[in-house]
């Protein structure tokens, strides 16, 4: 097959992101969204998809995610060296600042990624680990709505567990 | 975080299932939401879920008890020379335990000396006393040192429980006409009730070899293992193979079995000491009751001195333990690289220690205190068996 004839056959969808930047992918890529695998099949996907919870910054980061996985899932080496690329591309792609992070993690879960969902929020969970609970709170941007004493009472219960 | 505020309860709720148990008693402080996220049934069960189905989370647990003063040492994989030190409150000065367990990360206790029985989770560090039995034993029945225990989990009703056996005595020598009454206690009513049920086994080889596996308790009884089922609440028994041990034609000093796991089913390790040293087999089980084939893993021989197994874990790795006045000390042997390792640093490993448990353990958030309501509140939830 020549690569002429292979690039008119690929289906291209163009997803445009919260700020308005549209990224041109194949369809390769874009099935493993689960929402547009889903709007192909009921065949209600249209070449242009807006998705309002992503801004352009992690939209770049989930296609260069979903690319490298729909590209070394497809070539033709085993699949242990699949595996052992696909470990070393997640390591190094998780590589990136907390708040990317968390944004990255909840772009997964609203496009429905499964690998990438799981991944960011096993990340998260190893940073998160051993952080204090001011550092969490802090963190998730949660506000402590305990009072003094209902929060007292919470740490006395399991006060080992601070240790 | 300017252009990041909210963040969705149910990618909260996935972050803090890959958490550990210690870490989430803490994290229940953030707020009131993440409290009741991380103390709710359908939580603790799928965190729980979770680890089981993670390989990875399974961990080797080595707890030394020591009986003088109910001091126990949990020593887990990733922190042999740190244990964690619990002690267990009791009511009598002396404690002799039987440990049963685990099972969801649970283990019951039974004190021999006051015949106290409780539940435990090592994770959260919750005790739970289990009242006393309201039946009166059988007209023979010596006393609780002659009683037999199992613990498990009955995946049908989503129930922790505990099954004693009362043995009726008769003076024949050959214990063959035993009888047993059958109690059983539930976590979800926190009671006792009799079962009318046929024991098929006239001694048990008591607290020696015994151990509970995806819903069956499994007790050794000399040429067979008899095992119940927490769900359907019947006794079976399985045949063990016939060991065909190298003797070397020297005096044997002992033999018996212990209870492992491999592949996530029943194994067993069968051994036998002699002046020459321990040989050991490892055979693994398929299939249930009558229609059981045993098969022979690989064996471990000779090892110089008497060592005991104690456990396996990987499929490959077995402990050894080895109790000489004062001198009691923890071997693994790997048999992928055929060779023996000093694994248990010899912190307190004195004579004072009175049992050594070595076990495939998943730390889990699993509450003793759990009201009437939890069980129809989570009744369509997926449980792990």
């Amino acid at each position: 097959m020549s690569s002429s004839t292979e690039l008119t056959e690929k289906k291209v969808f163009l997803l445009k992101s919260l700020d308005g930047v549209i990224f041109e992918v194949e369809e390769s890529v874009a099935v493993q969204l689960e929402v547009i695998r889903e709007l192909i099949e009921g065949d209600c996907a249209r070449p242009f998809i807006s998705l309002y919870n992503v801004t352009s910054e992690i939209l770049a980061l989930v296609i260069e995610y979903c690319k490298h996985h729909a590209e070394t899932c497809s070539g033709g080496t085993s699949a242990t060296i699949a595996d052992e690329d696909l470990k070393t591309f997640d390591n190094e792609f998780m590589n990136v600042d907390e708040n990317i992070l968390l944004e990255l993690c909840s772009a997964a879960d609203y496009l429905d990624i499964k690998s990438l969902f799981e991944l960011t929020c096993r990340t998260l969970a190893s940073l998160i680990k051993d952080r204090t609970i001011i550092e969490v709170r802090k963190m998730f941007n949660v506000e402590n709505d305990f009072s003094v004493v209902e929060e007292k009472a919470v740490r006395k219960e399991f006060a080992w567990a601070f240790k | 975080m300017d252009n990041f505020g909210y963040i969705p309860e149910a990618m909260i709720i996935n972050i803090l299932l890959r958490l550990p148990v210690k870490t989430l008693l803490r994290f229940k402080c953030v707020c009131k939401s993440w409290c009741s996220i991380i103390t709710s049934c359908s939580f603790i069960y799928e965190h729980l879920d979770m680890a089981l189905a993670d390989s990875r989370k399974a961990r080797l647990l080595v707890m030394q008890y020591y009986p003088e003063t109910s001091d126990f040492f949990l020593f887990t994989k990733d922190q042999l020379t740190t244990p964690t030190h619990f002690k267990i409150p009791t009511k009598s000065s002396y404690c002799d335990f039987t440990i049963m367990g685990p099972c969801h990360g649970l283990f019951c206790l039974f004190n021999d000396v006051n015949s106290e029985l409780c539940l435990w989770n090592p994770a959260t560090r919750e005790i739970k006393y289990i009242p006393e039995s309201p039946f009166p034993p059988p007209e023979k029945y010596h006393g609780d040192e002659d009683a037999e225990f199992g613990f498990g989990f009955d995946w049908k009703t989503r129930d922790y429980k505990v099954v004693k056996l009362l043995r009726d005595h008769y003076d024949d020598r050959e214990h063959r006409n035993n009888v047993y009454q059958v109690e059983i206690y539930s976590l979800s009513t926190n009671s006792w009730r009799k079962i009318d049920v046929n024991v098929p086994a006239h001694s048990l080889v008591r607290n020696y070899a015994m151990a509970y596996m995806n819903g069956t308790y499994y007790w050794w009884a000399g040429t067979f293992i008899l095992c119940f089922d927490m769900s359907n609440e019947q006794f079976e028994t399985i045949q063990l193979p016939k060991i065909d041990f190298p003797l070397n034609e020297v005096e044997i000093l002992g033999n018996g079995i212990s209870f492992t796991e491999y592949d996530g089913s029943l194994a067993v390790i069968f051994y036998l000491l002699n002046k020459c040293g321990t040989w050991s087999e490892l055979w693994t089980m398929k299939g249930h009751s009558t229609a059981v084939t045993w098969t022979k893993q690989f064996s471990v021989g000779w090892l110089k001195g008497q060592w005991r197994p104690i456990g396996s874990y990987k499929n490959n790795r077995i402990l050894f333990e080895r109790r000489l006045f004062g001198d009691n000390r923890i071997i693994r042997y790997d048999h992928e690289a055929r060779s023996v390792q000093i694994d248990l640093p010899e912190t307190r490993m004195d004579g004072s220690c009175s049992k050594t448990i070595a076990a495939c353990y998943i730390e889990s958030l699993v509450s003793l205190m759990l009201g009437d309501g939890w069980k129809s509140i989570y009744e369509n939830f997926k449980l792990p068996s």
